[in-house]
This record gives C-alpha cells, structure tokens and sequence, in this order.
C-alpha cells in the first residue's frame, strides 16, 4: 500500500520519538521561506515522512498553500539539471492561475510553459554583407531561409539550462498568486529525488534551486537518498540548506521503543489476534527496523497463511516468507559483495567508506541505525543466507 | 522459490492492498508461452482488467502505454534491457502505482539479477515475490488439489455439489474463491456462468 493510503486508511502510528515530520514543520512554521532536506535509505518511510509534513504544516499555519509534489511524474530523474524545481513549481502555478485575465499572469504563464517545456522558434538568415539592411521594413532579402530552431525545455533531458528569465517569470507569477489568494505561506515538498543516483547532480540542483525558491519566499523540502551523507558533497548539502534532517531505520534489537512501535503498526493493520505474538515477533526482528521490509514480510507471511488455509498468521508463515524474501535480497550480489558483506557480519567492518560498501547500505543490504548507537549490520533476513549459522 | 501457475494465483488473490509487484523467472525459450498463460489465468482469476505489455522496444517509454482503466500490468521480454534501462525503471517507478492492483513483471535469471543492482528501489517494492515458473506443470498434483478444496469447502461451509448447483443456477457468489474452486472441481466452464 503506498504512504497516502496508509494514511488515508488510519494506519500512520506516531514514531516513539519526535518525528522528522514535526521537526520540519515546525522549522517551516518558524521560517516558512527555509529550505529542508530529508534523507534516508530505500523504505526507511521518507514518503510518509512528507506526506505527514504536509499535514502537520497545515495544521500549524493556516493560511498557507502546501504541496507535495513527485518530481519523477514531471521529468525525467535520472537527467535532472538545476532549475528544474523552479520550473516544476513555476508550471503549477501556471496550472493554478491558468483561468486569469490579468496580462501579466498569462505573460509569465507563457514564458513558464515555454522554458519549462521547450519551444519552437523561426529564425530568418540573413545573407552575409546584407544584415545593416534587415532592420528596414518591409525588406526582404530574397536569399535569406527560414530555419526552426527547438529550445529543450528545462524539463527535458538535453537541457542543462539554468535560466534567470524562468526564475523571474515563476517569482512574479509566484508573487500574483499569493495575493490572489492571500495566502502568507507557500510551501512545495519533492519527492522522489532519492532515486537520483548522481550526487553532482543532485547537489547542484539544491544548491541552486533551493537558493532560487528560498529567495521567492517560497519553503521547500526535498527528499534525498542516503549517499548524499556519504559522499564529498555532504559538506555542501549542509551549508546548502538550513536543515538536513535524516530518517533512519529503527533499530529494534536494541531499542525497546522501536520494537513497540514496530509492533503499534502491525497491531494497527491486521485484525485482533490475526498475527500470532511468537510470529509478530519474528516478523519485526527480519524487517531490520526497515518499514518496507516490515509491511513485505507480513504481507507475504499472510499469503502463506492463506495458502495453508490457516486463519492465524503463524511462525512457520513467517519463516517461509523470510526464507524467499532473504533470497531476493542474494540475486545480482557479486562475489566481491558477498565478502564486504560476511565482513560486516564478523563485525571486520564497521561502517560502509568504500563505494561498494556505500552500495550495499543505499540497496538495503546494509542497515544503518543512528540511535540507540550508531551502527551498521547486515540486514538480517540475508544474514543467514550468508551465514547459516546465524539464524 | 519453484512455483507452478495454480500456486501463484491464490497469492496474487491475496495482494488485495494495491500496488503489490512480484517478479516471475522463466527461461527465455518459454517466455510467450508463460506470458499467454499468465494473462489469460490471471484474467479469470482476478476478473479484473489485464495488460501485457513487450517492453522490449519502447523500454522505459512503455509506462506511455499504459492504459487508464488497466487493473493489472503484466510486463515482459527485458532481455535487452541495459543497466541503465533499470535505473530509469527505477526513477520512474512512481508511474506503475495507479493506485489499482500491481502487476507482475516476466524475467530471465540474468535479467532479474539486473534488476536487483540497478533498480533497488523497485526490488524494495517486490521484496521476496521472486518466483521461479514450472511450466507444464500448472495443475497440482492430486493431493494438493484436496488439501486446497478441503480449506475452501471448511471455509465456505458448502459441499462442492452445492458449489455446482448454485454456480449452473447464476446464484453463486462472485468472490474469488469459488471461481478457483470451480477450477479444482474441473469445472471452469462454469465461471461468469
């Protein structure tokens, strides 16, 4: 189920400690133009972390306009460049104040929707030694051609452009809308910059494009993946923004807090007495304190039990679902992988610094938790597959 | 895990929640015959709007293809998919969640190991739905097939004869489960009867 349903349905269960949600909303509802950047690894639950943001500024400030945005329904993520932000908020305004009659509103709408997604242009050529002619109406110069020329829009992969014009074109537009509706906050959250595998890229884009938003007043999110904290640009990222927060998986061996709150979401989605407490149990120690893996494995655990015709959710469920779920989490691991991996499981490595170990971590192979201490293990549902033993 | 085309279909059933994608392992040989079969059993089984879709020439474009009212995506023939065409499936995962069921994507061994070093988000989606097909092996064995029509006749509290009865008098019940008890009964025809 994805994050908004899960929400919708009731089924968000408050962390045991303050949210990263709360801290940024509450930054946000301080400093509604600061920008905030929300990292952590594949599953750890960033989505639901914004989506509760969303809510959570809405409740505090109450003339704001709020949106959550997925930048990968807008472009292309992988070949992202700086300015695309800009241009997506700039093209939701435009969807907003498409029906104005004001001129300057549509003046902006259509340089927003030019730049954003590209144009067409004529150009005549004048012929060379004629050009001091070419001012003089109706002149024609009988040799010139015609050519269309394409602008890429920022939105496209071939762009690369960082384009001033759009930025002022969005502020204005970003300025009418504001009094239109009187709202004294705007503020866009992004999604689904995690994936983006290119730290340059990524670390250009918040560093312009959050200048850029920041400077029309406007407060911002983004999501980011976990190799930001890793790679050489961790320094820039955290002068880049006024707060970098972190969604850590929970380490529920040695956090009793998170265990329980672990054992809160599974109580708050299946029905009383559903799941039986030794296979509850079992299910949170395979999840690694990851939500995803929590809701996967119990998801395929209750497909055992169906399959089995049984009407409780029992250990052995469990164990088969881990077993093929472990399995899955093997398949494209290189020798070299394997040994990185056997290294952190013997605790020879401690943390990941190498780039392959920096993979391992960001594919979920390798868990990192912050609290109680900060460490790093082999997700557990591999762990046997590496080390039989260690079941 | 070895899985024939019955056992899959109880699973897919469960995956009521939405967006619940699992990965199918075939041999490249028997690619089209799975796909067939896939489609047409999960169509019954399901009663739900199927697509199958060959991502082998539009690649990561074929999310264009979608149609709005598809239910359940079934995607296949990656064999040419670069690594790169895996990490665009995986900025681009956003597009397959339309809020319906999930679908099921079609692999080669090799090409499912790609998967799972190019695209780890999508692979965090799939989690342990990995399933080697047996083909040519898609009914259970004889025991099986008991075990099965017992839990559903303890579960509806029925005999199969009354199953069949109501099923040829239109008063049987759209609910999955009798259309797969209908199957084990040998009895399919009966199906939307």
């Amino acid at each position: 189920m994805n994050p908004y349903k899960a929400i919708e349905s009731g089924y968000y269960v408050q962390e045991p400690y303050t949210a990263v949600s709360e801290l940024i909303a509450g930054r946000i509802a301080l400093r509604p133009a600061s920008t905030h950047l929300l990292l952590g690894g594949i599953g750890s639950g960033k989505t639901t972390q914004l989506l509760m943001t969303l809510d959570q500024i809405n409740s505090l400030l109450e003339n704001a306009y709020v949106r959550y945005i997925d930048v990968s329904i807008f472009t292309d993520t992988s070949k992202i460049s700086s300015g695309v932000l800009v241009a997506i908020i700039g093209l939701i305004l435009a969807n907003l104040m498409q029906n104005s009659e004001e001129e300057t509103v549509n003046k902006n709408i259509n340089i927003i929707k030019k730049l954003a997604n590209g144009y067409k242009e004529e150009k005549q050529t004048i012929s060379p030694g004629l050009s001091h002619l070419a001012s003089l109406t109706p002149y024609r110069d009988p040799f010139s051609q015609v050519k269309v020329e394409y602008h890429p829009g920022i939105l496209s992969p071939e762009s690369g452009q960082h384009s001033n014009k759009l930025i002022r074109a969005v502020t204005e537009l970003c300025d009418l809308f504001r009094n239109e509706n009187e709202y004294e906050q705007i503020i866009f959250l992004f999604d689904g910059l995690d994936r983006l595998d290119d730290t340059e890229s990524f670390s250009h884009l918040i560093v312009n494009d959050m200048r850029d938003i920041s400077a029309m007043g406007i407060g911002c999110v983004v999501v980011g993946s976990t190799r930001a904290l890793y790679e050489e640009y961790k320094n820039t990222f955290e002068q880049a923004v006024d707060y970098l927060g972190y969604q850590s998986c929970l380490d529920v061996e040695n956090d009793r807090d998170a265990r329980d709150f672990f054992t809160s979401i599974l109580e708050n989605r299946a029905s009383e007495n559903f799941i039986d407490s030794d296979a509850r149990e079992k299910i949170i120690t395979y999840s690694g304190g990851v939500l995803r893996d929590l809701i996967n494995i119990t998801q395929s655990s209750i497909e055992e039990s169906y399959l089995s015709g049984d009407d409780k959710l029992m250990l052995n469920h469990v164990e088969k679902a881990v077993g093929s779920f472990g399995r899955a989490k093997l398949l494209g691991l290189t020798k070299s992988d394997i040994d990185i991996l056997q290294e952190f499981a013997e605790g020879r490595l401690l943390l990941p610094s190498s780039d392959a170990e920096i993979k391992l971590l960001i594919a979920g192979r390798i868990i990192e938790y912050k609290d109680p201490a900060r460490r790093c293990v082999v997700h557990p549902a591999l762990l046997p597959m590496l080390i039989p033993t260690a079941v | 895990m070895k899985i024939t085309v019955d056992e899959l279909l109880p699973r897919i059933r469960v995956q009521t929640e939405g967006n619940t994608w699992s990965v199918i392992i075939v041999d490249d040989q028997d690619l089209v015959n799975a796909v067939e079969e896939l489609a047409a059993s999960i169509e019954i089984f399901l009663e739900c709007k199927i697509q199958s879709i060959d991502v082998s020439s539009a690649k990561i474009q074929f999310i264009l293809e979608i149609e709005s009212d598809t239910d359940y995506l079934l995607l296949w023939n990656f064999s040419n998919w670069t690594n790169t065409d895996w990490q665009e499936l995986d900025y681009m995962r956003s597009s397959l969640d339309k809020g319906k069921r999930g679908g099921m994507l079609i692999l080669s061994q090799s090409a499912v190991e790609k998967m799972s070093s190019y695209a780890p988000n999508f692979s965090s989606w799939v989690g342990g739905r990995i399933f080697q097909m047996i083909l040519g092996a898609e009914f259970l064995t004889t025991e099986e097939s008991q075990s099965r029509l017992e839990t559903l006749r303890e579960w509806a509290g029925q005999s199969d004869m009354e199953i069949i009865e109501l099923a040829e008098a239109h008063q049987l019940s759209s609910e999955p489960e009798y259309g797969e008890w209908l199957i084990l009964l040998g009895r399919g025809d009966l199906i939307g009867h």
